[in-house]
């Protein structure tokens, strides 16, 4: 019998587990106790950049040690196996990871922005679903998703950013030329010299970027851990990718 | 085991297109598509886990679809008398809703309530209703635990575990390799034991073998350790029967009728058996037994009811030590090496083949290959063979401590 907390999990019910606060990902979640136990969530992709799955995600205690040893063997349990306790949040981001393969597979254009199912053969379409879950050094780089998720679809220029509270504000110009009718765009940030260094994003951590939210034709912000700093003229780029989306793949959930 | 496929709560011609289709691909994948398990991050490696995410992914899958169709219908725009779950089964009892109070911790402080659900199910997993792991009733966890750091932080060289061992028992260096695997094989028994139960037992009962030097052919006759042998032939016989409709799995090779003579007489195929290579990469622990293997059966699987009778096997490893089969005579699988046969694995060659020409700057951590995952079930093998490439197992300055492969040939017909 499945244990009750990985119900929980794949049932989305995460109380802001897939919240990936490096991102600035936050979930709403809200707890109501009256006459009887009601939750609202929200369920999103704990990375809404890219396609790579995750791993083991377990935090503290025993289950980290856990997790660490099947890492190390390379062995996962069924979901009833009484020995051993992986964590809820690795089984939950275990399944966005194939729900996310199942999508690139399925859908026309590597799944993105797509409602079309795509041509091809169900072997083949497996066959992606597979490659998306390799581990790195295994998957073949040459093949759907890895061929053209990662790849830029145009070049802005900032010429200022600011950061506060962890949030950088970037103004570019010309106008980004971004397209508000998407939530799913994300940038990775390359200037060029001093503090100015410190917005950039790295391509090792996040290989599709970070996602961005627009406020105009000439400025957009995202999440970036740093000391506040006043507005900065900058030299650079800022490479365009695009992802799964922003508050449009919030799945709310009603639990009562 | 077919899928339990959920209720879509989202409607549209995108979305029911789209659910079509990944039903029919989800249904390939599991039940045709043959994939290396080993290739896979750890989380996905499990099928049976796979399948619920495949199951219950399907949703919210769905969702993505629909809120880019944008359609009228339910599930876009966060209307919430739309959600999915109301209420679910995963509070459907009240036992599972108490469950829930429990994890929250019953603080009736919105933020509060959320660190103790976090906390509760990652620190306390007896909130099910299992036993708590703690190191009283599970004694491999408190050693393991000293050991992660090097187990998953190896560094280049693959000497952190070394060091991490000579810290925790606060000895010189160690020359021989010995005490250091023997340490992991202990440990690995008791956790494979859990994991896998007879060919669980077994995996780690063939790796001392090897590790010991013994060679020879294992048989139903060698020392089994605490492995069940009807127990391991029952594992077998439940691999083939799963994929016995797939050829990359479950490849045919010979028949009683069409084998040489010589495979006739070796194996003692009668003209009704059936020889089938099998691959084991989709099941952990009789993977770590046997890798592929030739296993001989009374009859056809896919035509009805068979015995597993016969398993043939050279127990080798790309990252240690391999042996080369010349297929002339009755040098193959299952029959006893010959030293000479046997060479630094594909790992440790220039062109990744073991007939290849020697890497001698092959490092442990080169010779294992992976980054991290699944590093510390290859370095018994690789850390006791240590650096280098040797064309001849004889060539090894310390050739008895480096391990040595040896055939498996089990008879399973009378077990």
């Amino acid at each position: 019998m499945i244990k009750t907390t990985y119900l929980h999990a794949l049932n989305y019910l995460n109380l802001s587990v897939e919240e990936n606060t490096s991102l600035g990902i936050g979930a709403g979640s809200t707890i109501s106790i009256g006459s009887s136990l009601s939750f609202f969530d929200i369920f999103k992709f704990r990375d809404p950049m890219d396609i790579a799955p995750t791993g083991f995600l377990s935090q503290s205690g025993f289950t980290t040690i856990t997790e660490a040893l099947l890492n190390g063997i390379g062995y996962f349990p069924s979901l009833d196996d009484e020995n051993f306790h992986v964590s809820p949040n690795t089984v939950q981001g275990a399944m966005a990871s194939v729900a996310k393969a199942m999508l690139v597979a399925i859908l026309d254009d590597n799944g993105k922005r797509s409602t079309t199912v795509g041509i091809g053969s169900s072997r083949g379409k497996a066959e992606t679903v597979i490659n998306t879950l390799k581990f790195d050094s295994k998957r073949n780089y040459n093949a759907a998703p890895y061929n053209t998720w990662r790849n830029s679809v145009g070049i802005i220029t900032p010429t200022s950013i600011s950061r506060s509270n962890n949030v950088a504000i970037v103004t570019t110009t010309p106008a980004h030329g971004l397209s508000t009718a998407f939530d799913d765009w994300g940038i990775v940030m390359k200037l060029n010299t001093g503090i100015a260094t410190s917005f950039n994003i790295s391509t090792s951590i996040y290989p599709n970027g970070v996602p961005i939210k627009i406020i105009n034709a000439n400025t957009f912000a995202y999440k970036n851990i740093g000391i506040n700093t006043l507005t900065t003229s900058v030299t650079g780029t800022a490479d365009v990718r695009v992802g799964w989306g922003g508050t449009s793949i919030n799945l709310h959930l009603y639990y009562t | 085991m077919s899928f339990n496929w959920p209720e879509i709560p989202f409607t549209g011609e995108e979305v029911e297109e789209f659910v079509d289709e990944y039903k029919i691909v989800a249904e390939e994948l599991y039940y045709n598509y043959p994939y290396d398990s080993v290739d896979l991050l750890t989380p996905y490696v499990n099928k049976s886990a796979l399948k619920k995410y495949l199951e219950y992914g399907l949703i919210y899958a769905a969702f993505i679809v629909k809120q880019r169709a944008g359609n009228f219908g339910p599930g876009t725009n966060f209307d919430l008398n739309n959600s999915p779950y109301s209420p679910t089964d995963a509070m459907d009892t009240p036992e599972k809703r108490k469950k829930i109070m429990e994890n929250l911790g019953c603080v009736f402080d919105n933020g509060q309530m959320i660190v103790s659900w976090q906390d509760n199910k990652e620190n306390d997993p007896s909130l099910d209703p299992y036993e708590e792991l703690s190191p009283q009733d599970k004694p491999w966890i408190g050693p393991v635990s000293d050991l992660l750091d090097a187990f998953t932080n190896p560094g280049d060289d693959c000497g952190g575990f070394y060091a991490k061992y000579d810290n925790l028992n606060n000895n010189p260096p160690v020359d021989a390799d010995g005490p250091l695997w023997s340490v992991i094989l202990n440990l690995g028994e008791k956790i494979l034991g859990f994991l896998g139960g007879a060919s669980g037992y077994l995996s780690v009962q063939l790796l001392r073998r090897y590790l010991e030097g013994t060679g020879g052919v294992f048989t139903e006759n060698s020392y089994w350790g605490l492995a069940s042998k009807s127990g391991v032939k029952a594992e077998i016989k439940s691999h083939i029967n799963f994929w016995k409709k797939n050829t990359f799995v479950v490849q045919p090779l010979e028949s009683g009728l069409t084998a040489s003579a010589t495979w006739r007489t070796y194996y003692g195929l009668s003209e009704s058996d059936v020889v089938f290579q099998v691959r084991f990469a989709n099941n952990f622990t009789l993977a770590s037994c046997f890798g592929t293997a030739t296993v001989v059966l009374s009859g056809d699987p896919v035509f009805g009811d068979f015995e597993v009778k016969r398993l043939i096997d050279d127990y080798d490893f790309f990252y240690g030590w391999e042996v080369v089969r010349s297929y002339i005579g009755t040098d193959f699988e299952g029959t006893p090496i010959n030293d000479l046969s046997i060479t630094s694995g594909s790992n440790r060659k220039s062109t990744g083949n073991k007939t290849g020409p020697c890497e001698p700057n092959t490092t442990v951590c080169t010779a294992i290959g992976r980054e991290g995952i699944h590093w510390a079930i290859r370095y018994p093998v690789a850390g006791s063979f240590g650096p280098g490439c040797y064309d001849k197992w004889e060539d090894h300055p310390n050739a008895q401590n480096s391990g040595k492969p040896f055939s498996i040939n089990i008879n399973f017909a009378n077990i």
